[in-house]
């Protein structure tokens, strides 16, 4: 499985990519959201797409709700997990309205993370 | 100086001072109205009796001067037209005396006086030939002045009578004219008992020696108890005098013109004042009657508003510390949820750190590495920890998230039963009883059923964390005017006034480190404000603890926008 992680905590970026590999996940890491949105675009016409996008909610410079806004008009079949450190249901449900598949809460179990995946990806 | 007397004092200190000024107010005009009243009355009173007497005194005087006046003009007449040797004669003198008595029976003897001071002639009852008033003052006036009228004197016959003699010069020989005037005719005009009452009427002369006969003052030439006053000429002045038995009695004094004499008039005006000592005492009665109303209403007046003042006082203290409160909870509401929000990503970096720890341990070898298991095991308890710092920060994120609150129809009884089913076997395992008293006619109410459940389970869990082991928590709920109002009676150790008063701050707790986040009652406090209800304590140390949550039947609506701005940070 191919996975988009956009997170402005680098080294949790860098754990997930280790962590993830282990696990068959390939994960390409961008720090914030513009870098995320040139990589969809670059995996668009590559043609070797993302099956699944995790989405920081909360960075700065371009927000997380934002990037995801733009991701759907790029790529509108990639699902989209929001992650969040905040514990705001109104920005989940928010992201949910503009076509997020589900959201997550930081600190979450990569077990957890890996199913969500993997459910959103199909 | 407690706060209580502090307070106590200050009530009875503004209670003074409104009853102080309520009866100023009030008693002053009331006062003041009987005073002028009972003064007008008085006044008006003194002068009509007064105008009275005086009037009386007045005619009488009049009666007197022209009686006097009669009296002298006729002395003056008849020895002034008639000649000397005429009236020396008896007979002739006889026949004038005897015309003189057909009008008037006042003259008792009628005499004709040489210079020698001896009778020339005389007619009356007595034998006063030979009688003479050389040396008598009468004599002596009457030739100095040409006219004499006397005060009045017993005399020879020992009756009541007093003399007019007046002197003539003829050509040839002086004599004088002397009449005695009985004090009978002079008595008749007093009429002391004019109007049957205790009344009196007598005559002094300017030494206050009785002219006449008084009722209360005693006999002719006696002498009066009082000074007699000043009193101008034509004028009448009053006086009180002492009457009968002490009786206060209302005096007249007049001059009379002819004569050197003083009319006193007096009467007992105790019969006369009695309507108006009865209207004074009406008036008296009337002013003491409303002074005790106005003292009363006083008093009641000022212990009411002293009574709704503190009860308002206590209403606004209740209303403040509710407040305070809410707002000491909506700022670290506010604190919590930054704070948490802080914490989770380094809790996060941890948590994955730890697991690439124990990712990177599934490839050694547990033989070959010295302290394989206490590198798992270690990792395994950064992970626990993360979990347990994981759930604080959720906490905290909950109790400072503002969200619509759900509305469900909620069937209380239901409800607590599930909170109670969840916590059924830990209270078990301490031998707790929980007790839910049926509750038959609950009305439903709207609000969030999660939440709702949230505040249950955590004030059942912190009673049977009170009382530790062996007791009861009891359950009720009933309606009441505001909603629903449902009570969790515990028998743990209670707590003292300071505990309860910060039961409900955040990250308060009397638990022992690591067994309490303090956050439990906080959050009950900050979602049942969420849902228009309120939480409140009852306890005292070593009595239990009693939690009463008030519902409203419908939980309020909040505005979205709330959620909007808080995902924005």
């Amino acid at each position: 499985m191919r996975a988009l992680f956009v997170d402005d905590e680098t080294e949790f970026l860098e754990l997930m990519e280790k962590r993830l590999a282990r696990r068959n996940i390939s994960v390409a890491s961008a720090p914030d959201g513009k870098t995320g949105l040139a990589m969809l675009e670059a995996a668009l016409h590559s043609g070797e797409m993302f099956q699944v996008v995790v989405l920081d909610v909360r960075m700065p410079g371009m927000d997380g709700l934002e990037t995801l806004r733009r991701m759907k008009e790029i790529a509108p079949n990639v699902p989209v997990l929001l992650l969040t450190g905040h514990a705001c249901v109104g920005a989940a449900v928010q992201g949910m309205d503009i076509g997020a598949h589900d959201y997550m809460l930081k600190p979450v179990a990569i077990s957890e993370l890996i199913a969500k995946m993997e459910e959103a990806a199909g | 100086m407690t706060e209580a007397q502090a307070s106590r004092r200050k009530y009875a200190r503004i209670y003074r001072r409104i009853l102080v000024t309520l009866l100023l107010l009030a008693l002053t005009p009331l006062i003041a109205l009987g005073v002028f009243c009972l003064n007008r009355i008085n006044a008006l009173y003194d002068e009509k009796i007064n105008a009275g007497i005086e009037a009386l005194t007045n005619s009488k005087r009049r009666a007197l001067e022209t009686f006097v006046a009669e009296r002298l003009a006729q002395i003056k007449t008849l020895a002034f037209t008639h000649p000397y040797a005429e009236l020396a004669r008896h007979e002739r003198l006889s026949e004038f005396f005897t015309i003189m008595q057909q009008n008037s029976h006042s003259f008792a003897d009628l005499g004709i006086i040489g210079m020698d001071g001896r009778h020339v002639a005389y007619v009356g009852p007595y034998d006063l030939h030979d009688a003479d008033y050389s040396n008598e003052l009468w004599f002596r006036e009457t030739l100095r002045k040409g006219l004499y009228i006397s005060d009045v004197f017993m005399g020879f016959r020992q009756v009541p009578h007093f003399i007019i003699a007046v002197l003539r010069h003829t050509g040839e020989r002086s004599f004088i004219m002397r009449a005695t005037i009985d004090m009978d005719a002079v008595d008749a005009l007093l009429e002391r008992h004019y109007s049957g009452r205790n009344s009196d009427a007598f005559l002094l002369n300017s030494q206050g020696v009785l002219q006449s006969m008084s009722r209360f003052h005693g006999e002719v030439m006696g002498k009066v108890n009082f000074p007699v006053p000043d009193v101008p000429k034509d004028g009448v002045a009053t006086f009180t005098a002492q009457g009968e038995q002490g009786r206060p009695m209302l005096a007249a004094v007049a001059p009379l013109k002819t004569i050197r004499w003083f009319l006193v008039v007096e009467d007992d005006v105790t019969e006369s004042l009695r309507p108006l000592q009865r209207l004074k005492m009406f008036i008296v009665v009337l002013v003491a009657f409303g002074g005790v109303l106005v003292i009363a209403g006083a008093l009641l007046c000022s212990r009411l508003l002293i009574e709704s003042l503190a009860e308002a006082d206590k209403k606004q203290a209740h209303i403040d510390a509710r407040l305070l409160q809410s707002s000491k909870m909506a700022a670290l509401g506010k604190m919590a949820a930054g704070v948490a929000h802080e914490i989770n990503n380094p809790l996060m970096l941890i948590q994955e750190n730890a697991g690439w720890i124990r990712d990177l341990l599934a490839d050694e070898d547990p033989a070959k590495m010295q302290n394989f298991d206490e590198i798992v095991d270690s990792t395994a308890k950064i992970e626990s920890h993360v979990a347990r710092a994981k759930g604080i920060t959720q906490r905290m994120l909950g109790f400072g998230r503002r969200m619509n609150p759900g509305r469900t129809e909620i069937f209380l009884n239901q409800l607590a039963e599930q909170a109670i089913a969840m916590l059924k076997t830990e209270a078990t395992a301490r031998n707790i009883e929980i007790v839910q008293e049926p509750a038959p006619h609950l009305p439903v109410i709207l609000s969030d059923q999660a939440q709702l459940e949230q505040v249950f389970i955590n004030i059942i869990d912190n009673a049977i964390d009170a009382i530790g082991r062996d007791g009861k928590v009891t359950v009720s709920a009933e309606a009441c005017p505001e909603g629903v109002r449902i009570s969790f009676k515990d028998t743990g150790p209670g707590m003292d006034e300071e505990t309860r008063r910060h039961i409900f701050d955040p990250f308060f707790t009397t638990k022992n480190v690591g067994e309490g986040t303090g956050l439990g009652l906080a959050i009950c406090y900050s979602i049942l404000g969420k849902l228009g209800g309120r939480i409140e304590v009852v306890s005292r140390p070593g009595q239990g603890a009693t939690f009463i949550i008030t519902l409203p039947l419908e939980a309020p609506v909040v505005q979205e926008e709330a959620i909007g701005a808080q995902s924005a940070t």
